[in-house]
């Protein structure tokens, strides 16, 4: 790429990622639920940390449920809820396909994490875990918070245009999460003092690598899955589709 | 496939015949099931032949735009779920023989469950979708967004350290070569064999996606441009030479 697209590339993720942060300040959704959802979830777990202390894993469990409670409040402006609110269009004659998805993805992950990271800190300080590596604790939240960030907007790039389109982002979006939650689980385990560290880096590695596989997949194709709505696909860099008729096997 | 049926028949026949001559293997609670593993096995590894061949196809789609690439990643999947639900079926009754219940939620039977999940929600997707060019372009970027999950799920968590002390699930037996002959060339046999037939079935399922593909397009635009990979689908209008006036 040269530095002249590059830099248009650079300019037209700023102006997307200023359209989200003036579309949440509006209506503040997804800071609002965030935030409630994120005391609601610190609450209630420190509530039931009066009676008894969690052990690790199950610790690890909660922790991880908080934060797919979370990235899915926070996640409010995904290409799905464009399409219901009819901006689809407007959006797709307006900007660079990736451009759009990588400010919707970045915008995403910075509510994600924010408040990823204040749940995380909010269970761990109310049920009074006892964190005996706080940079496994920590990066879990940081990198679980993103891999589900990535994966919420890739899912979300997928299924705009579909029947049913919200239910089987979801089912999509669930095999997908899922791996994730494993690696945090084990992450976060060991971060409360049970499991191995070599497991624990490597799962740390693992969502690093969704979260980055996610935003590569979902930059990569968002051209291509935009191009069939309205123009030729020639018209947003990928092939005319053909047919060979030679070998069918 | 004609020619090459009765073959695979007698294939199929015989190692059918050699399950039940070979002993029963030792150390089970039920060593006569044990046997389950010529097919169990063999299936789960079909599954994911097909899901990563879902993704090489995925790739070629986007790359060539060919839409034959589209029907193979189809039958990629279809065969793919097939097979992941044939490795759960056989799984869950091995488990209700030994270890007394029809799901245990070993972590290996649970993360073979997601895998079929993700090759059951591409058919899902590909449902969805009335445009065709939509509907490969959306199942080409979800096959490959499952890959690197499913290949997590499939190859990487049961053998975390964690998982792999606490699985019941045998998972070092292949990789430690630590079947007897009689056990290795049963498991070999069958998974040759149903190779072959996984492939012979897909070649089929390709050709007959491929044919309905031209009679679609022949109902479409006629038979004269059936095949010209022109825009038509998109509503967009190309610009024509017309012939001078006088």
């Amino acid at each position: 790429m040269s530095s002249r697209s590059e830099a248009g590339l650079l300019a037209a993720v700023r102006a997307a990622l200023v359209k989200e942060w003036r579309t949440e300040m509006r209506s503040k959704h997804g800071l609002l639920l965030g935030g409630l959802y994120a005391l609601l979830l610190s609450a209630t777990f420190g509530y039931s940390g009066i009676f008894d202390k969690p052990t690790p894993a199950v610790a690890a469990g909660l922790l991880t449920a908080g934060l797919f409670c979370i990235s899915a409040v926070t996640a409010p402006r995904l290409f799905l809820a464009e399409e219901e609110h009819q901006t689809v269009d407007l959006m797709r004659l307006t900007g660079r396909p990736e451009a759009i998805f990588l400010g919707k993805l970045i915008s995403t992950s910075a509510q994600s994490l924010i408040f990823g990271l204040a749940v995380t800190g909010g269970i761990a300080l109310l049920f009074q875990l006892p964190i005996q590596h706080p940079a496994a604790f920590w990066g879990a939240s940081g990198l679980m918070s993103l891999a589900l960030a990535g994966a919420f907007s890739f899912t979300g790039a997928l299924t705009p245009g579909a029947a049913n389109r919200w239910i089987l982002a979801a089912a999509l979006g669930i095999p997908l999460l899922l791996p994730q939650s494993i690696m945090a689980i084990l992450a976060f385990r060991f971060s409360l003092g049970a499991g191995s560290g070599s497991e624990a880096a490597g799962c740390l590695a693992g969502l690093a690598g969704m979260a980055v596989a996610m935003a590569g997949l979902g930059v990569a194709l968002t051209p291509v899955l935009w191009g069939l709505s309205g123009e030729s696909p020639a018209d947003s860099g990928s092939q005319t589709p053909t047919m060979n008729m030679d070998q069918p096997g | 496939m004609k020619a090459s049926s009765p073959l695979f028949l007698a294939a199929a026949v015989g190692i059918t015949l050699y399950g039940f001559a070979v002993g029963p293997a030792n150390g089970f609670l039920a060593p006569d099931l044990a046997r389950i593993v010529f097919w169990h096995v063999p299936s789960a590894f079909v599954a994911s032949w097909f899901m990563i061949w879902s993704a090489v196809s995925a790739v070629q789609w986007l790359r060539t735009r060919d839409r034959l690439w589209d029907e193979r990643l189809a039958a990629s999947i279809e065969l793919g779920a097939l097979f992941a639900i044939l490795t759960l079926l056989t799984g869950s009754l091995f488990s209700r023989v030994q270890w007394n219940a029809w799901w245990h939620w070993d972590p290996r039977q649970t993360s073979f469950l997601l895998v079929s999940l993700m090759l059951l929600g591409m058919w899902g997707l590909r449902g969805a979708f009335a445009d065709e060019i939509k509907r490969a372009n959306a199942s080409a970027a979800y096959a490959l967004g499952m890959v690197m999950p499913g290949l997590f799920l499939t190859f990487v968590f049961p053998r975390l350290p964690s998982i792999r002390d606490m699985s019941l699930h045998p998972s070092t037996t292949i990789v430690r070569n630590e079947f007897d002959l009689a056990y290795k060339l049963g498991f070999y046999g069958t998974l040759a064999a149903l190779a072959v037939l996984v492939f012979q079935v897909y070649r089929l399922r390709v050709a007959v996606g491929h044919q309905e593909l031209l009679i679609r397009e022949q109902e479409e635009h006629g038979p004269d441009q059936a095949d010209r990979g022109d825009s038509s689908d998109y509503g967009s209008v190309r610009p024509v030479a017309l012939p001078k006036k006088g």
